[in-house]
């Protein structure tokens, strides 16, 4: 509960409150002079209280009937503030069972509690989340998944902007610095839908670290080392709130990443080595009725390929599989052939008018710009050519984005948003075929309703999107356009209900349509790393998808338990399948793989127990399932990620007041992935593992910041093990045991 | 304001472009250096007979058109063969010779020959100054039988040792033989 309590007249005010990440729970009510009163369900992390009178107010957060967090605020007359809530003391000092275990916000990873993971991909770190798990082609490519969807199913955002790169299929990761965000957010349902049509396997949502507003400068800086591959990621973020220039706020943040040729426990893979950076940029100005918001960020990575997983043809594929047998290397930083290199740009604006205290219009722009370059194993056989230095794949992706959208709060339980948005594409490749040129153009109306009121909470989202997609070949000397438009209704409805104080229940129900991607309709040629020869399908249609999402959590007293479940029927589940006849080339002979269409049912389950001991240790135990089947044949398609079953245990070696100490025991057990279809892959799914990992961390608390430092090791036993979603697995072990170092700095400046 | 105006500055100047125009789409390559056709050509060691050519060719380079069916090896049993391979580019026109691109890389590449059921003995003549090539050599058969033979093109850039087990395959082409 968040009370505010002001005075005075020209109530004009806006307040927007950080809330203490990941708790939520109890409905909040602002109390005034005017005894307004709102409240909140579905777990946002913050929470704006319009038409708030001028004068002192204190916020306060109450939890289990007592103030754990509280801030003083002054507003002026039509101010608009930030504030943070501090976080609740019992992040330094033992829970008072008696309070209980709070209900959890299930679907956001948040960068402070992530410190450890901070120098991994992001589809690694997002693994916390129930239903996540990541599909990974090399040690440092992995593209996250949500009960095995993934790809162009699971649409990524980085704030208000959607990222496209996932248009070139599967062997790249997202091309994005997960440290660009302070919170990664699952959306489903009505809220996923707003955001995307076609996001079938839902939405993440990035989102940079809010302004506060009492804060001038604030700096955090993070570090990172890890042993296997002797990786260093250096991190800095500096955020500034001038004193002069009020409504201001700036924010610069950057990472350094390299590392050497990584290891397994039999040794070390040639030209793992990779090196990655990223820069972002952002500025924030609201006067009045207006608020700007500009970022503009650039990442990139060269990330060389494993030596041995790059073969001639099938004959070689095979050698490598049965020999078994790693190309002997030593340790080195130097990035060799094959390896690709990733460059990207994105742009966005926020601009936003208040019309009045309630209803407000929103102008979102963005530009994004990829570039991927592919160098082969192998340099051209003639001299002149290989002086040039050419990759043999070379693609480009420019989107242009915009939105307007029109947001009314039209009582206090009733919200209103109606948004159309134009997205247009151009995507051109030079070198060896792969996808070709192409343009595509969006075209999208939305209407979207929230309302809440006691224990419940409804969201609806109906949205229409048009696509109208062109693509350009060469044929025979001249150059041909193929035409396709999709119109793509959806629909979605969210419903929250906390029945009591110690439950909730969440169901998300949606349709949508997907089309086809470009990969998957005119993808013609060799894949190299898989030996594979794959093809598209140009007849493809696009995807219906029905969800029934669900979730879950009870608490009582110190035992909290959550459930999500998921059933999914596609109409025209698109997937790539083996052909009974190889192709025949000059290179010998290649397994062809196609891809096809088929109706497909899907499952998922993640069932997670939480038990707070009294001395503040705690255990979780949680259970992951993914089920699909393609209803034509039967036949379950590849990649469907394993059962999976986790154990942590944290236990606190050190409390006072001002530090707090604990370790974290980590177990994860991976089952055999049973359900594979015959002749679906090259190499019969990998036995189980049980990995164990462990973790000291620490934190210490000085003034308002708090220095968080620790180390930990992953693979602790050095197990050999290899996971059936990753695709390395052909040819090597997962990753040996790797000890990280970490320590985070922040540096936080008040306004006097 | 200084600082938001430098910020807006770099907002708006800092972007990188595609300079690739969109309707007018790079050349389709399969491979970026092609390798379309496999010539085999034999003449008697005798000195009696013309040479013959035995050739693989898939014009459009993997997928597209099948390739060509692949030629017969016709031998005369008891016979002493000698043999060049030639490599081409016939995707465009004129034809490419790729033959000269391997010897200049000779020290990278290796044929290796497998005759499978047929009675055919194969060694290499031709050599990088230190281990064998392939692109000459000479033929030797038994008695009348039929067969396959393998030709493998090996790239071994740096792992060169003489036999075929190290590097990818470049090149792999499995010929019908008749010895007669």
């Amino acid at each position: 509960m968040v009370n505010v309590f002001a005075a005075a007249a020209q109530c004009a005010g806006v307040v927007r409150v950080l809330l203490p990440e990941t708790i939520i729970g109890d409905s909040l009510t602002l109390h005034s002079t005017q005894t307004h009163m709102q409240q909140r369900f579905g777990g946002e992390s913050s929470f704006t209280f319009y038409a708030i009178c001028p004068g002192e107010s204190v916020i306060a957060l109450w939890h289990g009937g007592a103030i754990v967090s509280r801030q003083n605020i002054a507003i002026h007359a039509n101010d608009t503030i930030t504030v943070a809530l501090p976080l609740p003391n019992y992040t330094l000092q033992p829970i008072d069972i008696r309070t209980g275990l709070p209900i959890l916000k299930r679907n956001a990873v948040y960068v402070r509690e992530n410190i450890a993971l901070l120098a991994q991909p992001l589809a690694i770190q997002l693994e916390r989340l129930p239903g996540m798990s990541s599909l990974q082609t090399g040690s440092r490519i992995a593209k996250p998944a949500y009960f095995g969807f993934s790809g162009q199913r699971l649409i990524l955002f980085k704030n208000n902007l959607r990222l496209e790169g996932q248009q070139w299929g599967m062997d790249h990761g997202p091309e994005i610095n997960p440290l660009y965000a302070s919170r990664m957010e699952l959306v489903h349902g009505a809220d996923a839908i707003a955001l995307a049509g076609d996001g079938v396997g839902g939405v993440i949502r990035l989102l940079p670290p809010d302004a506060i507003d009492s804060l001038i400068w604030a700096i955090h800086v993070r570090q990172s080392y890890r042993t296997n591959g002797h990786q260093f990621l250096n991190a800095i973020d500096i955020q500034h709130q001038p004193q002069r220039i009020k409504g201001l706020a700036l924010r610069l943040s950057g990472s350094d990443s390299r590392a050497g040729n990584l290891g397994t426990p039999t040794g070390l893979l040639a030209n793992t080595a990779f090196t990655e950076f990223a820069w972002d940029g952002g500025m924030r100005f609201e006067r009045g009725r207006w608020m700007l918001h500009l970022e503009h960020g650039i990442y990139g990575t060269t990330i060389g390929i494993f030596t041995g997983s790059h073969s001639g043809n099938l004959t070689d594929l095979q050698n490598r599989i049965h020999n078994n047998v790693l190309p002997l290397t030593s340790f080195t930083r130097r990035i060799g052939r094959p390896n690709q290199t990733i460059y990207h740009e994105a742009s966005q604006v926020n601009a936003t008018y208040r019309v009045s205290p309630r209803s407000f219009i929103q102008w979102i722009a963005g530009r994004q710009y990829d570039e991927r370059k592919e160098y082969d194993a192998h340099i051209p056989l003639n001299d002149s050519l290989a002086a040039l230095n050419k990759p043999a794949l070379h693609l480009h992706l420019t989107d242009y984005q915009g939105q307007l959208s029109w947001n009314t709060q039209w009582t206090d339980v009733l919200k209103t948003v109606l948004s159309i948005g134009v997205h247009h594409q151009i995507n051109t490749f030079n070198g060896r075929f792969y996808v070709p040129n192409y343009t595509r153009h969006y075209r999208h109306g939305a209407w979207q309703m929230h309302w809440r009121k006691n224990k419940h909470a409804i969201a609806l989202c109906t949205r229409i999107d048009h696509l109208n997609q062109v693509v350009y070949r060469n044929a025979n000397g001249s150059v041909v356009q193929l035409q396709k438009q999709y119109l793509q209704p959806s629909i979605g409805l969210s419903w929250t209900h906390d029945p009591t104080k110690n439950q909730r229940i969440q169901l998300h129900l949606t349709s949508s349509n997907r089309p086809p991607t470009i990969n998957e309709m005119y993808s013609n040629g060799l894949h190299h790393g898989l030996a594979v020869y794959e093809l598209g399908n140009e007849n493809l249609q696009q995807e219906f998808a029905h969800r029934l999402l669900s979730e879950y959590q009870i608490t009582h007293g110190s035992l909290r338990f959550s459930a999500t479940g998921m059933l999914q029927y596609i109409q025209g589940y698109i997937y790539s399948a083996p052909q009974n006849t190889p192709i025949l080339t000059i290179r010998g002979a290649f397994p062809v793989t196609k891809v096809n269409q088929s109706n497909a049912r899907l499952a998922g389950l993640h069932t997670q127990l939480d038990y707070l001991l009294r001395n503040s240790a705690s255990i979780s135990v949680s259970h992951q399932s993914v089920r699909t089947v393609l209803t034509d044949d039967g036949s379950t398609p590849a990649f469907t990620p394993s059962d999976q079953y986790r154990m942590i245990i944290r236990y606190p070696i050190f409390t006072t007041s001002s530090i707090h100490v604990f370790m974290e025991w980590n177990t994860l057990y991976t089952t055999k992935q049973w359900r594979v279809s015959q002749a679906t892959d090259i190499l019969p799914p990998p036995q189980a593992a049980l990995v164990h990992g462990v973790r000291i961390h620490g934190e210490r608390r000085h003034r308002q910041s708090t220095i968080e430092f620790g180390c930990g090791a992953e693979n602790l036993f050095n197990t050999s093990y290899r996971l059936y979603t990753d695709r390395m697995r052909y040819y090597h072990d997962a990753l040996s045991r790797n000890i990280q170092f970490y320590l985070h700095i922040p540096l936080n400046f008040y306004k006097k | 304001m200084l600082i938001s105006t430098l910020a807006l500055a770099i907002f708006l100047t800092a972007c990188k472009k595609d300079e690739n125009e969109v309707a007018t789409p790079a050349i389709e390559q399969n491979e970026e250096e092609l390798i379309t056709s496999l010539e085999v050509h034999l003449y008697r060691l005798d000195g009696t007979g013309d040479t013959a050519v035995f050739a693989f060719r898939d014009i459009d380079g993997p997928g597209g058109a099948d390739p060509q069916p692949i030629d017969t090896i016709h031998l005369a049993n008891e016979t002493g063969y000698g043999c060049f391979l030639k490599l081409w580019n016939e995707s465009v026109n004129p034809a490419e010779d790729k033959t000269i691109e391997i010897l200049n890389e000779s020290d990278e590449h290796l044929f290796c020959f497998s005759p499978n059921s047929a009675d055919l003995s194969i060694v290499r003549t031709d050599s990088d100054g230190i281990f064998e090539i392939g692109l000459q050599s000479a033929w030797t058969t038994g008695a009348a039988s039929q067969g396959e033979l393998a030709i493998v093109l090996k790239h071994q850039p740096g792992i060169k040792n003489g036999s075929c087990d190290p590097g990818e395959t470049d090149i792999e082409v499995s010929f019908p033989v008749h010895i007669e």
